[in-house]
């Protein structure tokens, strides 16, 4: 009886092993008449607004793509692997795209954290890495083949502060940080140095946990006490809503500034009148003026049901545009090639401004300030790089 | 000193809430022995069905607050009898008609909207929010039956440890499920927390702010105290309950259905989760499906301070687990990264020096 | 262990030579297990020759047949077999239900990837992390013994008054976190001596410095008279016992309170550790913070891990089914009875947390040098949880259940993953599913108590129906009122 299960479960073992061979993805037909991309994305987990709307964006630059002829004349596939929100599926997601399904470049991801977590894993399978949204300046140091299509934490760090010492005339700040985030924590360094380098001053640092905080009373108090200016919250939108509404409720009328991680619709839902009249830095503003956007705009909406991209679903698109564009600059699907390709990409014209990829693999591109009025974003500024 | 008076404020109203979903993580103990890994998701179900009810506007015609005039008084009708202890039989025959009626009333606004446009609910008001309420509070009880049906009954004979990677598995499940975008996303979502006017404005008193939603959790949590503690207490089912509690089989022998008690004290259980979920997203209105993982855990850690199995003490342990919570964050240098510590560090310490918690008797161990 | 001559009684009494009469009809839960002859041939044959079927096994591994995707599957396997084994030590043989394994693991992992990326130079200078080692056991023992002094101290005021220990607690607690906040708050550098509990946590960072300092030099000598080829393995090997050590001690800090603690509440508590544990790294920077430590020198592969692997069932199979583990056993199933005849439920209990600490430590140790970067989130409750679970669906108190299903769910959700894209999604939602599911029809895991192989030989017994127990349904014994 007992061999008999011994040999029912050696049985399963190596039905499930075999099993983790995905029908149609064997090598044979994986290269012949088709490109290949992998794009791993928090698609569930606490981050997930971003890998959705990358890869929403991913997906129509897909369409625009294989209806003009595909690149190199094959049409191209991307492989969407999910994350949940975490590092170490992110690399198990990367491992199983370069190694089972062959891709021959990877998109993703657009947290930093997990971002630094995959880089390692392309860099050894010498696959190209374009992350479209990721800003911790350690997602790309040290690597050969990781690149990004956005900007760095040191340049939107700097904005931010520039934009709102100089365009809005504040000097005494309070800065609400997620400890346990490193885009937060970086930002908020360089936030600090540009403030402390201009002469103005930093009143009060409080941190908070990302993703698991919902009360801010105790950290918004004293940040009342020290009087500021404007308050700075370099974490996600998840809690940038209440922030906002924890701190009018306790008197504090002073304007808020935000990075990135702050561009979604729940931002304003969540923040509703509290979270009026603050700015953030961002990759776009939806109504800009430029046509580009326009064009962008409506054909995201026309495809997604009426939904307003926000900045990763574009900085999704102009990543597969990018890197299709650099396939087709290469010539080959060869990992190196494509590299090189990528390295080389100049003044691409992307929805989210033009793109010229700097000798350390970061994108030089203007960041847009946002304000919220009206419930809506309005564009407030741009900052162009030096 | 206004800064430390701020702050005791902000300490008693997240206290408030932990007291509000420690007092069902008590009773459920009380009575089971069993941590109810669930309970924090229960009250996650409970703020979800509030979302929905609270953003989809409702096609009805009859006026809302006859609605929820009948539902309350259909729920009251169930509850109260059954509490004071006439046969189930004769309280079900008894409310069947206002069911029917009801039913019948939802079928024809239903035939009615279907041909004109029907008029759609204005969301600010105190109906609104009851009819939310009573919704959540009708489903979490449902949904900790079942539960308790399907997952812990089949268990009860069984050891401890079964049971408890069950509730863990339930927890898991609810969660993972409600991150499925078919059900509910992973993306958090805004509750709807102007259904009851004026519960977002605030008084000044001494120069602190103190709000009127954070009045309203701590009225509520006392009246639930005090009812909780009439229910057990006085009432021939709290009779019942607590004699489950000290020892199910010679309940069983009293005559006691055990099944039936069980149940009732999940239920229980599931509509105060139910409640606390409600008023937690009035107060956070951020939704998403991990949002009971750490609440329910610091409610354990209240329960426990405050003697499992005692209702007063559930209710005092959240508080001191609040502003000790707050004061941490307030006065300890990076204190606010050691936030979540502090539930942990009171809990450890608590279980090496009185595990019997504030409020609990110490128990003789008998060879 | 215990002496030859008590060693053979205790066995006497366990061997199940004589059956009694109608044994056959009985079920199995109530034979005692069998003597397992450690020093026979059949006992220690296996070993050398699994062993030595590493190396074949490991090329064949690592070879591009078998590719990097399924690679990685087989690693992580083998750091789940590693933690499943090691926690049912402590939850199936010893009974006791923690819930804080991946806190082990943390400590494992961050105090081996911390000195080798600062100590080790790339694996190759052994007694630099040895020196750490010890600077840690060092640190450890001081602040051990001075906390301990302190406890003691406060319990002995019981004497006066009852409930004087809790307010002396609670009050020393509150003087040592005034105490931090005022004296970071002190801007000019040296806050004043009365800062008892800041000066004394400087004390112990600047001995821990002064030991590392003034021993580098010479660890450098010595590493450097080391052959060459021994200095890598050896590197690695001091890095993996040293933080599982380190582990140990930690399990030694939890296991302590834990004694005091039952059921649920274990449950519980043993979470708590683990999660302070966690906030600690969190905030601490030497230790990356939240961001985690970067660029830790790889060296784990298929050989080693599975090497460790092996190491730790031989451990732990020994320690269980050894009297030693009739002991553990016999505190799990009734501690008073088992005072009762002459053993010492403390240090059962302890040892079992020990060891288990231990091996979690050392997998945490090979999960780091196999990761190029580990983060506190990595070791969170949802990493326990997933431990504990592999322990109670192979079964507890059952070794091969627990590497079982460590296997199977490590291979789980990667196949429900590739099963179907559409299924994808709901990949965890069936992976909480399966266990309740499993759960609520086979509640005694896949192999019961058993192992295995051999089949009869290692049967432990069933635990007591619970209705039998006099400890569930709210007996005074275990439940305030």
């Amino acid at each position: 009886m007992r061999w008999t299960c011994l040999a029912g479960l050696a049985a399963t073992l190596t039905l499930a092993l075999a099993g983790c061979n995905k029908s149609g993805s064997s090598s044979s037909s994986a290269n012949s008449n088709e490109i290949v991309i992998g794009h791993v994305a928090s698609l569930t987990g606490d981050t997930a607004t971003f890998g959705v709307s990358a890869d929403e964006g991913i997906r129509l630059a897909l369409e625009q793509i294989n209806s003009k002829g595909g690149v190199l004349g094959k049409q191209v596939k991307v492989i969407t692997e999910d994350d949940r929100s975490l590092s170490d599926e992110a690399k198990t997601a990367a491992n199983k795209l370069i190694t089972r399904d062959h891709v021959c470049a990877l998109l993703g991801e657009i947290a930093s954290s997990r971002s630094i977590a995959i880089a390692p894993v392309a860099e050894d399978a010498k696959i190209p890495m374009l992350s479209p949204g990721s800003t911790n300046p350690k997602v790309t140091q040290g690597y050969q083949y990781v690149f990004r299509n956005c900007f760095t934490d040191n340049f939107q760090g700097a904005a931010i502060a520039d934009f709102a010492m100089k365009q809005l005339g504040f000097k005494k700040f309070a800065i609400l940080y997620p400890a346990n985030s490193d885009y937060g924590v970086g930002l908020r360094d360089v936030f600090k140095k540009t403030v402390e380098k201009n002469g103005g001053q930093i009143v009060d640092e409080e941190a908070y946990t990302e993703k698991s905080d919902v009360d801010f009373r105790g950290q918004l108090t004293k940040i009342k006490n020290a009087n500021p200016q404007a308050i700075f919250d370099s974490g996600y939108y998840t809690e940038a809503g209440l922030i906002a509404q924890q701190a009018r409720e306790l008197g504090i009328t002073c304007p808020m500034l935000g990075g990135d991680g702050w561009d979604s619709y729940q931002t304003i839902k969540i923040g509703g009148k509290a979270i009026e009249g603050c700015y953030f830095s961002n990759h776009y503003s939806p109504d800009e003026n430029r046509p580009e956007v326009k064009d962008f705009v409506a054909a995201y909406e026309k495809k997604y049901n009426g939904k307003v991209p926000d900045a990763m679903a574009v900085l999704g698109y102009d990543a597969m545009k990018i890197m299709a564009d650099a396939i087709q600059r290469a010539g080959s699907t060869d990992g190196t090639k494509i590299r090189d390709a990528l390295a080389a990409t100049k003044n691409f014209p992307g929805v989210s401004g033009s793109t010229t990829i700097d000798a350390n693999h970061n994108a030089r591109k203007p960041i847009v300030m946002v304000k919220i009025e009206d419930g809506r974003f309005k564009y407030a500024g741009s900052v162009n790089p030096e | 000193m206004q800064e430390f008076l701020q702050q005791l404020i902000n300490g008693l109203s997240v206290g408030s809430i932990y007291a509000l979903i420690a007092v069902g993580y008590t009773m459920v103990y009380g009575v089971l022995q069993l941590i109810n890994f669930a309970h924090g998701d229960v009250f996650m179900v409970g703020a979800i069905i509030a979302f929905f009810v609270g953003t989809r506007a409702l096609p009805i015609t009859f006026p809302l607050w006859l609605h929820v005039a009948i539902l309350l008084g259909i729920a009251l009708g169930l509850t109260i009898p059954l509490l004071l202890g006439y046969s189930r039989r004769d309280v079900l025959r008894s409310v069947r008609p206002f069911v029917i009626l009801y039913l019948a009333m939802i079928a024809l606004e239903a035939i009615i909207s279907l041909f004109s446009r029907s008029r759609h609910v204005s969301v600010s008001s105190w109906l609104m929010a009851a009819l939310a309420m009573v919704m959540a509070v009708a489903a979490c009880g449902a949904v900790g039956y079942v539960i308790e049906r399907l997952a812990y009954r089949p268990l009860r004979s069984k050891p401890r440890i079964n049971s408890l990677i069950t509730a863990i598995g339930i927890s898991l499940l609810l969660e993972f499920g409600g991150q499925n975008s078919a059900v509910f996303g992973p993306t958090p979502q805004a509750f709807p927390n102007q259904m009851v006017p004026g519960i977002n404005e605030h008084w000044r008193v001494l120069g602190v702010i103190i709000s009127k939603g954070d009045v309203l959790v701590l009225a509520i949590t006392l009246a639930l105290m005090v009812i909780l503690s009439y229910i057990v207490l006085k009432t021939k089912t709290g009779l019942a309950l607590r004699a489950v509690s000290l020892r199910f089989d010679t309940a069983a022998l009293m005559g006691i259905n055990i099944d039936r008690i069980i149940s009732f004290t999940f239920v229980l259980g599931s509509a105060l989760a139910a409640v606390a979920g409600v008023l937690y997203s009035e107060k956070y209105p951020s939704v998403q499906p991990l949002m009971g993982l750490l609440p329910g855990i610091k409610a354990f850690v209240a329960a426990v301070f405050g003697g499992i199995g005692n209702i007063t003490g559930a209710v005092v342990g959240g508080m001191i687990l609040g502003l000790v919570e707050v004061l941490v964050v307030g006065y300890l240098p990076g204190g606010s990264q050691y936030r979540d510590g502090v539930a942990f560090v009171i809990l450890i310490v608590i279980l090496l020096v009185k595990p019997s918690g504030l409020f609990g008797k110490h128990a003789v161990e008998k060879v | 262990m215990q002496s030859k001559k008590s060693d053979s009684s205790l066995a006497e009494a366990f061997d199940a030579t004589d059956l009694p009469s109608g044994a056959g009809t009985l079920s199995y839960s109530n034979l005692p297990p069998g003597r397992f002859r450690f020093g026979s041939l059949k006992a220690n044959l296996p070993l050398p020759i699994l062993f030595a079927l590493l190396i074949p096994l490991s090329m064949f591994v690592e070879s591009d047949v078998v590719g990097d995707y399924y690679r990685r599957i087989i690693i992580l396997a083998g750091f789940n077999i590693i933690l499943a084994v090691s926690l049912q030590l402590i939850n199936g043989f010893s009974g006791q239900f923690s819930l804080g394994h991946a806190g082990f693991m943390a400590v494992g992992a961050y105090l081996a990837a911390y000195p080798a990326m600062n100590y080790s130079q790339h694996f190759a200078d052994p007694f630099a992390c040895l020196l750490f080692y010890a600077a840690v056991a060092i640190v450890f023992v001081v602040a051990g013994t001075v906390l301990f002094a302190a406890f003691l101290l406060i319990r002995w005021t019981r004497k006066l008054y009852q409930a004087l220990p809790m307010i002396l607690l609670i009050a020393m607690l509150i003087w040592a976190m005034f105490d931090f906040a005022r004296a970071s708050a002190v801007t000019v550098g040296n806050p004043p001596k009365y800062y008892i509990w800041w000066h004394g946590a400087d004390s112990l960072v600047r001995l821990f410095a002064w030991v590392t300092t003034h021993g580098r030099d010479a660890a450098a000598h010595l590493s450097a008279a080391l052959p060459t080829g021994m200095v890598e393995p050896l590197s690695f090997i001091v890095l993996v016992l040293g933080s599982g050590a380190c582990a140990g001690a930690v399990g030694l800090v939890v296991g302590m309170p834990a004694l005091r603690l039952r059921g649920d509440y274990l449950a519980i508590a043993t979470l708590g550790f683990a999660e302070i544990i966690k906030i600690i790294i969190r905030n601490s920077e030497p230790l990356g913070g939240a961001l985690g430590l970067v660029g830790i020198p790889k060296y784990t592969n298929f050989a080693w891990l599975y090497g460790a692997a092996l190491v730790t069932i031989v451990v732990i199979w020994r320690i269980a089914y050894s009297p030693r583990g009739r002991a553990i056993m016999a505190v799990r199933e009734d501690e008073i009875a088992a005072a009762a005849i002459g053993i010492d439920p403390t240090r059962q209990k302890v040892t079992a947390f020990i060891t288990g600490a231990f091996f979690g430590g050392v997998a945490g140790a090979m999960f780091a040098m196999h990761e190029h970067s580990i983060t506190p989130e990595s070791f969170g409750m949802a990493k326990s949880i997933e431990v504990v679970v592999m322990v109670t669906l192979g079964g507890l108190g059952s070794i091969s259940g627990a590497i079982l299903a460590a296997i199977v769910l490590t291979i789980l959700p990667e196949f429900l993953r590739n099963l179907s894209p559409t299924l994808a999604d709901f990949r965890m939602v069936i992976y909480s599913a399966l266990l309740i599911v499993m759960m609520l029809l086979r509640p005694q895991g896949l192999l019961g108590g058993r192992e295995i192989w051999p089949w009869r030989r290692f049967r432990n017994p069933d635990p007591v129906p619970t209705e039998d127990r006099d400890d569930y349904q709210g007996s005074d014994e275990t439940k305030p009122d």
